[in-house]
């Protein structure tokens, strides 16, 4: 995007400010009798990220009314001020100002309905240029380059649109010289910090661009991201409705309960701190729901929903996987079937929609900027880009300022867990599964390691006499393994062993490299095949009835606390058969597997001591 | 603070395959690791002597009849999915750190041309690197022209000379959307000559050397813009030109 420079006379002085199109701001001004002497304008166009450097450096320049009387003195200092924010030379050189009257401005001719569907539509939103090219196609306004910019101009002028440089300059301290501040840009978009310098065109000279989000359209700093503006929370009219009203009717179990109506008071309580006009930090506005695996998370976040849409908010719903976003969608329509529900992922048809309620997958957050009084994260720790900390950052960026966010996972990442456990975050814990039994706590098997085990062509006895034991019970067996390439000759393994003969048809294996995986799935939940080997791919979401887990080299440092937890917890997760069967089968005992365990036999003795679990079925 | 400053300078020497992302020793295969770089399908066999295709190539057969102007072309890799995949994270995502991991497999293509020249080349021949031009259009929307990027780091590694020798005359739409048909026809006269690079190029070799023009492309398809191009090149100057492109 490139952007013309001016200065301008307001009250308080001179101003040096940017425009997409002069003219536009020439007759808003007019109109408005905003300063009578006239613009100065500066030819030629500079990029937008160039813009934002120069326009901080110009108005920190005082007294440019005297400067602006002699034109070289004025030019002097502009170039100057250029230079010093690494502008080309070649650009620099032919550096003019030309003075605009308001007499002679040429009438900006526009249609107030197109101005209005186009703010209303990019309300919410984070748009690069071509985005918004899309978006008015989507409208089916057909508009020429020059008044695209013009509406947009006038929306700047309005403040009802708003353009932010594509990236952003933080001022930090960092290692080696922590006593020097430095400069470091990080992606407005998704935060990330990895920049790839290129040359730009519009630049005229070397720019970066993110490279962590590419995928999304590229960002450079010389990129406009262009947003509508949306209204506060508490800028909403419509009564709060009471807690219990959102709480009912959804079939909850005691330890849902309890956890929803924790994270409702929560909510309930910010929105009052911000109608009475006191907002706290965006770090305090955020409630975990730590809930075990299988504890029926969906269930929980309907409350949520309820109360946000009765006042009159709106709502995001994010996952990382898009098969859970489709999995979501009916249920979330069937419950608030009076109102609107938009599904964004990566191809979706409902792109351009707007609703009450917003499901997507993460990645589309990114497309988005500040459109929500509440949001709500699920899976936190299975975020798909590099680390949490673009998440967080992409969280915090789609929700409003004085809104909410419900993170919601089994195994909250280790900072998150601190931050809850040390009473940083509001939380509350659901220890206990929908029906009531206890986690399945893994058993420890020692062996020799799957390597030795291929290798030899045999596998240990006691593990296979578990793995027959669990067959013979008629269970659907995970077989996990860490790497892909141990997944078939683990499979040619199983199939010849003597102990497993009455199943060798019936074991299969997949890994992210098979494209039959769905199929393979399909078969394995419908009891096709009773054996599945497979590698931390299926470590979530998929839900088998009654199934057992074996976890082969659980020491590879390839599975976390985290990811043992999450495959763990696809046994014992139906009523019909809560006791599942899960062995960790190693060479040692590592840090992660004893962490693994010994949450989860925290997570029951917590759900002993509140009473949650059913002790009807006799087993302790 | 000081575990992440720590963690951060042992960091440094971690390098990641430009293919696939993931961290890999990368040094030797140019910025790619053993496992993408073997999955990359060279042309190692060219099976058609004009516009060097790896498989019988029905489109030269064809072609018979109308001239061609260049004297044959050459590319590194024969054009599967795969490859699609990466030139379209290049051209249309942006990704602008694979020129220099496309611009280096251009150097096989150019290898290929020199196995078939030594015996009959013209050794006073100036010789120099083209590339074919996209139109001001593409070029705002795309910032960069991938031709043109990659000529650069061929030029780089093969030690010879980079000019701008052609420019667009209009701006056509995207060859992609067309059928075979449609891009022959529509190509005539799109392309020019370039006064600016031709006035460098006779500032620097004066005007009647004769020269040899490595003619840079990122796709040869039906090899229509590269007979214009090598037309328009051949019409204004000395010069014999070859094809040079990364897929076939």
């Amino acid at each position: 995007m490139i952007v013309q420079l001016y200065a301008v006379q307001l009250p308080s002085g001179w101003s040096w400010t940017y425009s997409l199109d002069v003219q536009v701001d020439l007759s808003y001004r007019f109109e408005h009798k905003d300063a009578d002497a006239g613009l100065y304008v500066l030819e030629p166009f500079v990029s937008f990220g160039q813009a934002e450097r120069l326009i901080e450096r110009l108005n920190a320049v005082l007294d440019w009314g005297n400067r602006l009387m002699r034109e070289e003195d004025a030019l002097g200092t502009i170039r100057q001020a250029a230079k010093a924010c690494g502008l080309p030379q070649s650009k620099v050189e032919v550096f003019r100002l030309m003075k605009c009257h308001f007499l002679n401005h040429a009438e900006f001719d526009w249609d107030p309905r197109v101005y209005e569907q186009i703010v209303q539509a990019c309300r919410g939103r984070s748009l690069l240029g071509d985005e918004f090219g899309l978006l008015l196609e989507h409208l089916q306004l057909d508009l020429s380059e020059g008044q695209r910019r013009r509406y947009i101009q006038l929306g700047l002028l309005t403040q009802e649109l708003q353009l932010e440089t594509g990236l952003r300059t933080l001022r930090t301290r960092s290692f080696p010289q922590l006593w020097r501040k430095e400069e470091k840009r990080i992606c407005r978009r998704c935060g990330s910090s990895d920049l790839y310098v290129a040359d730009c065109m519009e630049c005229g000279q070397a720019c970066p661009y993110c490279e962590a989000c590419l995928t999304m359209g590229r960002v450079r700093s010389c990129s406009a991201l262009l947003s509508g503006r949306t209204t506060l929370a508490s800028g909403l009219s419509e009564a709060r409705p009471p807690l219990e009203q959102c709480l009912d009717g959804w079939g909850l179990s005691p330890a849902q309960y309890a956890a929803s109506s924790r994270g409702l008071r929560f909510m309930a309580d910010m929105q009052h701190a911000a109608d009475a006009g006191a907002g706290s930090a965006p770090s305090d506005r955020r409630f975990l729901i730590w809930a075990v695996t299988g504890a029926g998370k969906t269930e929980m976040i309907f409350p949520f929903i309820r109360y946000a849409v009765a006042s009159g908010q709106r709502v995001l719903v994010a996952t990382p996987r898009k098969d859970v976003v489709l999995e979501l969608q009916p249920r979330i329509i069937r419950a608030f079937a009076e109102y609107k529900v938009v599904t964004l992922y990566g191809g979706s048809e409902e792109r351009w929609e707007q609703g009450e309620i917003t499901l997507a997958t993460t990645h589309q957050l990114l497309r988005l900027n500040a459109a929500f009084d509440l949001v709500i994260i699920d899976e936190i720790d299975a975020f798909p880009f590099h680390n949490n900390a673009m998440l967080e950052y992409a969280a915090d960026r789609v929700r409003k300022p004085d809104g909410c966010t419900v993170l919601l996972s089994a195994t909250p990442p280790r900072s998150v867990r601190r931050a809850a456990e040390r009473g940083r975050m509001a939380h509350a814990k659901v220890p206990v599964r929908y029906h009531r039994k206890p986690l399945p706590v893994p058993t420890l098997v020692s062996y020799s390691g799957l390597q030795k085990a291929v290798g030899a062509g045999a596998l240990p006895a006691a593990l296979l006499r578990r793995v027959r034991i669990s067959l013979q019970r008629g269970a659907q067996v995970f077989v996990f393994v860490p790497a892909i390439r141990l997944v078939d000759p683990l499979v040619a393994l199983l199939r010849n062993c003597r102990e497993l003969s009455d199943w060798a048809e019936w074991i299969e294996g997949t890994s992210s490299k098979d494209g039959e995986r769905s199929e393979k799935v399909v078969r394995f939940r419908e009891k096709h095949v009773r054996l599945l080997v497979t590698t931390t791919i299926l470590e979530r979401g998929v839900t088998v009835p009654k199934s057992d887990v074996f976890i082969l080299d659980a020491d590879s440092g390839l599975f976390d606390e985290a990811s043992l937890i999450q495959m763990a917890g696809r046994s014992g997760r139906s009523k019909d058969d809560p006791d599942g069967v899960v062995c960790f089968a190693a060479r040692e005992l590592t840090r992660s597997q004893r962490e693994a365990v010994r949450q989860i036999k925290r997570m029951n003795r917590i759900a002993r001591r509140r009473g949650y679990l059913d002790m009807g079925g006799g087993k302790v | 603070m000081w575990v992440s400053a720590f963690g951060k300078l042992l960091q440094a020497r971690r390098e990641v395959c430009l293919m696939c992302r993931q961290a890999a020793d990368t040094r030797e295969l140019g910025g790619l690791c053993a496992a993408c770089y073997g999955r990359i399908p060279w042309i190692l066999q060219v099976r058609c002597r004009v516009c060097g295709r790896a498989e019988a190539c029905a489109d030269c057969r064809r072609r018979r009849g109308s001239e061609l102007f260049f004297a044959r072309s050459r590319s590194a890799v024969s054009y599967n999915e795969q490859m699609k995949a990466l030139l379209a994270r290049y051209k249309y995502r942006g990704d602008e750190r694979l020129a220099a991991v496309l611009g280096r497999m251009l150097y096989h293509a150019y290898r290929l041309h020199q196995a078939e020249e030594s015996a009959e080349g013209d050794q006073e021949a100036v010789r120099l690197l083209s590339f074919v031009p996209v139109s001001e259009r593409r070029l705002a929307e795309r910032g960069f022209n991938q031709a043109e990027q990659m000529a650069a780091v061929l030029g780089e590694r093969a030690g010879l000379p980079v000019l701008a020798l052609l420019r667009r005359a209009k701006h056509t739409d995207k060859q992609s959307f067309k059928g075979r048909q449609a891009r022959i026809g529509d190509l005539h006269g799109v392309f020019e000559l370039n006064e600016q690079g031709v006035e460098e190029l006779q500032t620097r070799y004066g005007a009647s050397r004769s020269l040899v023009i490595y003619l840079i492309d990122d796709v040869y398809t039906t090899g229509s813009t590269m007979n214009q191009c090598a037309g328009v090149l051949k019409a204004g100057l000395h010069a014999v030109v070859y094809g040079l492109t990364w897929a076939r």
